[in-house]
């Protein structure tokens, strides 16, 4: 609708803010896109927002995009809204699904019964948007209030509940005038007993105690509780709805057909993760052994060649020996070390987008959420885990979505363990270098590790520090489909761009820096063996922590200090130290042991910020301190069990 | 000046344009922190979280 290319996921929570942007050619219009949400409860972040939104920044109109596929569900929160009195025009999405399948929808007795208009539409193929558009600017432009508010029978059960909202509806008008809430929305929430709505009102005490009476009187005549008794009122409402206006599909629709097919293997009790295990496992034997491995020779031919023209290139023009010196073997050598591995992202994402796209990776957040609640955590917290696969900085913010305190601290210890793309190039340098034959799998082993001491970490924290019940995860599965090749695409050109970004602005500096410390003492003379560099002397200090993991050397240390600013950095640190004879200087089992450590220390900068922000600066620094602890106790264990089989 | 010019004008040419291209980074580098890209490492592009950071940027 605004043309703005957001990245789009078939993945239910990703989304937890709000996004502004014009509508496409409508300059003077500012559409703001809310977080996809089932009521205005206020329960999760994502009510929140939206709620707080309307209520708050009273927007001129509401568009209320709503599945059509699933029609009964999407109109529960279509009646909050309307209760809010704010002009709204509804737009059913996916039509062609619903037509395809051999169903339709009455638009014009539903406009009646609703009292707002309503736009069938397609997104996915632009279809009735114009019109959609056209509606919402209307509506917005000439204020057209709901007609219908009153969603209660009072036919229905002797009208216990209509008797009831109505009632309330007279006590509370004027507070609900003097709080800027809508009356009706007032009066619903004050029934399912929202505290914040209550607050706003300033009711006083004997109105608090006739409004219970009449709340418990409308309990004892429906037989229902409260909340379960407006909720019954609405369904009823969608039902009679339903029944006159959808004509409803006399079969299961070809895409549920085939989901429901296709999730009998991959969410089945005994088949979904080892089918998880073997996707990713394919993901990672394809990028990293196969397609990825093979486009990352070709680019490191290319960034080879362009080394050898620029150092010949020096030579001949005469420029000083230390400049050369910088330029190639700290610049060029360090930066064309990660920048080698830009393919081996590109691949590793094109087939995790796919993923993302087909709805596959929804069905992972189904499977994890098993497992999650088994640990004391909140299936809401495989959003942020998930996103912690791509950068831990989102994921820590992710965690926002999770309502309790307990949850959102446990999560965000979790997600440093999750391995982000920055460490990518650390398990491609040291797989290719040491395990050439296993790269694939070494490289799945790490990811599974991660999780795994992820998983140790929140159990132990669950008997421990973080005791309790996690809040329960409620997710709609997506139907299974065709990933868009825009989507997959627009991923694809954001991370190889935040790739570069990266390895031209901190790594670029990071190996001038390491280059600089390498090459000069403490008086600043240039020496000849860069043991006596004044980084040796500083890295020095601190090798020693790391002798019994097999890699007590300063250049080893230097490069996972490097690896705190950026990932990234452990790499072009180690080419610039050790050139290509990094296989010469360490063992299999210190270079086994010295990629679990860099997948499990201390998170980058940045995420420990984003820590700091998020928990405050004693959990940034404890979790920066417990993580390098169990980086080093694991990889201890692991140096000991490869010197048992190598 | 010619010889100097003859003997160091290279490696300065070349010193110069490596200065710039530092500083032109570092100057990226302070400008996106005080603007709050910094602290994210993986870019803000295709991130579902951006108006979480970014919400002067957007607000009209």
């Amino acid at each position: 609708m605004t043309g703005s290319n957001q990245h789009v996921g078939n993945f239910p929570g990703v989304t937890v803010d709000r996004k502004d942007g014009p509508i496409r050619n409508k300059p003077n219009t500012l559409v703001t896109d809310l977080p996809g949400i089932y009521s205005l409860s206020p329960y999760t972040s994502e009510e929140l927002v939206s709620r707080q939104f309307i209520l708050d920044e009273k927007p001129t109109g509401i568009i209320n995009i709503v599945d059509a596929t699933n029609i009964e569900r999407n109109l529960y929160l279509t009646m909050q809204l309307m209760e809010l009195d704010v002009p709204m025009v509804l737009a059913l999405n996916m039509m062609d699904e619903v037509r395809g399948n051999g169903g339709s929808i009455r638009i014009n007795e539903m406009e009646e019964m609703l009292g707002i208009p309503v736009v069938p539409i397609s997104a996915a193929k632009n279809e009735g948007m114009r019109e959609l558009i056209d509606h919402a600017i209307h509506i917005a432009k000439y204020q057209e209030h709901p007609g219908r508010q009153d969603f209660c029978d009072e036919k229905d059960h002797g009208g216990a509940v209509h008797r009831c909202l109505h009632a309330i509806m007279h006590l509370v008008d004027d507070h609900a005038k003097e709080a800027g809430i809508p009356t009706r929305f007032a009066t619903t929430k004050i029934v399912e007993g929202d505290q914040k709505v209550l607050k706003a009102l300033k009711l006083s005490k004997n109105e608090k105690e006739t409004i219970e009476h009449i709340i418990v009187q409308m309990e004892e005549e429906r037989g229902l509780d409260r909340s379960a008794a407006i909720a019954d009122m609405r369904f009823a409402f969608i039902k009679k709805l339903v029944s006159r206006c959808v004509v409803k599909p006399k079969k299961v629709s070809k895409e549920r057909d085939r989901s429901q097919k296709i999730d009998k293997i991959l969410t089945g009790k005994y088949t979904a993760i080892p089918s998880f295990i073997l996707t990713m496992a394919a993901v990672f034997y394809l990028t990293f052994s196969v397609i990825g491995l093979y486009l990352q020779d070709l680019l490191a031919s290319g960034i080879d060649w362009f080394t050898e023209a620029t150092d010949t290139f020096l030579a001949d023009i005469g420029v000083n020996e230390v400049l050369h010196s910088l330029i190639i073997d700290g610049i060029f050598n360090g930066v064309g070390s990660v920048l080698s591995f830009l393919p081996i992202i590109v691949v590793l994402f094109f087939f995790l987008s796919l993923l993302e796209d087909t709805g596959y990776m929804a069905r992972v957040a189904f499977v994890m959420d098993k497992l999650l609640r088994k640990i004391g955590l909140s299936g809401r917290s495989i959003v942020p885990m998930l996103i912690g696969f791509g950068c831990s900085v989102p994921a820590v913010m992710a965690s926002r979505t999770l309502p309790s305190q307990r949850d959102r601290k446990m999560t965000i210890m979790m997600v440093p363990f999750m391995s982000c793309t920055a460490k990518i190039p650390v398990y491609g340098f040291f797989a290719n270098a040491f395990f050439p034959k296993q790269a694939g799998f070494i490289v799945i082993g790490l990811y599974l590790l991660g999780i795994v001491v992820g998983i140790i970490n929140a159990l132990v924290a669950k008997k421990t520090t973080f005791k309790g019940e996690a809040v329960p995860f409620v997710m709609e599965l997506p139907n299974y489909r065709m990933p868009g090749v825009k989507n997959v695409a627009q991923l694809l050109w954001d991370k190889a761009k935040d790739f570069l970004h990266r390895a031209f602005t901190v790594i670029f500096v990071a190996t001038i820096v390491i280059w600089f410390l390498q090459s000069f003492d403490m008086r600043l003379t240039m020496v000849e063996d860069s043991s006596n560099s004044m980084l040796a002397l500083l890295a020095g200090w601190i090798a020693p922590i790391f002798t019994p993991l097999g890699f007590g050397d300063w250049q080893t240390t230097t490069s996972l200090i490097s690896g705190f600013l950026a990932k990234e950095g452990v790499v072009s640190t180690l080419q610039i130290l050790f050139g290509d004879s990094v296989t010469s200087v360490l063992a299999p089992s210190a270079a086994a042991a010295l990629l679990v450590f860099s997948l499990l220390y201390a998170p980058c900068v940045a995420a420990v910020a984003a820590i700091r922000r998020e928990l405050g600066r004693k959990w940034a620094l404890g979790i920066v301190l417990y993580q390098c602890g169990i980086a080093w106790v694991v990889a201890f264990l692991v140096k000991c069990i490869c010197m048992c089989f190598m | 000046m010619g010889l100097w010019m003859q003997e160091y004008g290279a490696t300065a040419l070349v010193a110069l344009v490596l200065v710039c291209i530092v500083v032109g980074i570092v100057g990226k580098m302070i400008q996106d922190k005080k603007k709050g890209k910094g602290s994210c490492g993986c870019g803000c592009s295709g991130c579902a979280l951006r108006d979480v950071c970014h919400k002067e940027g957007n607000a009209k």
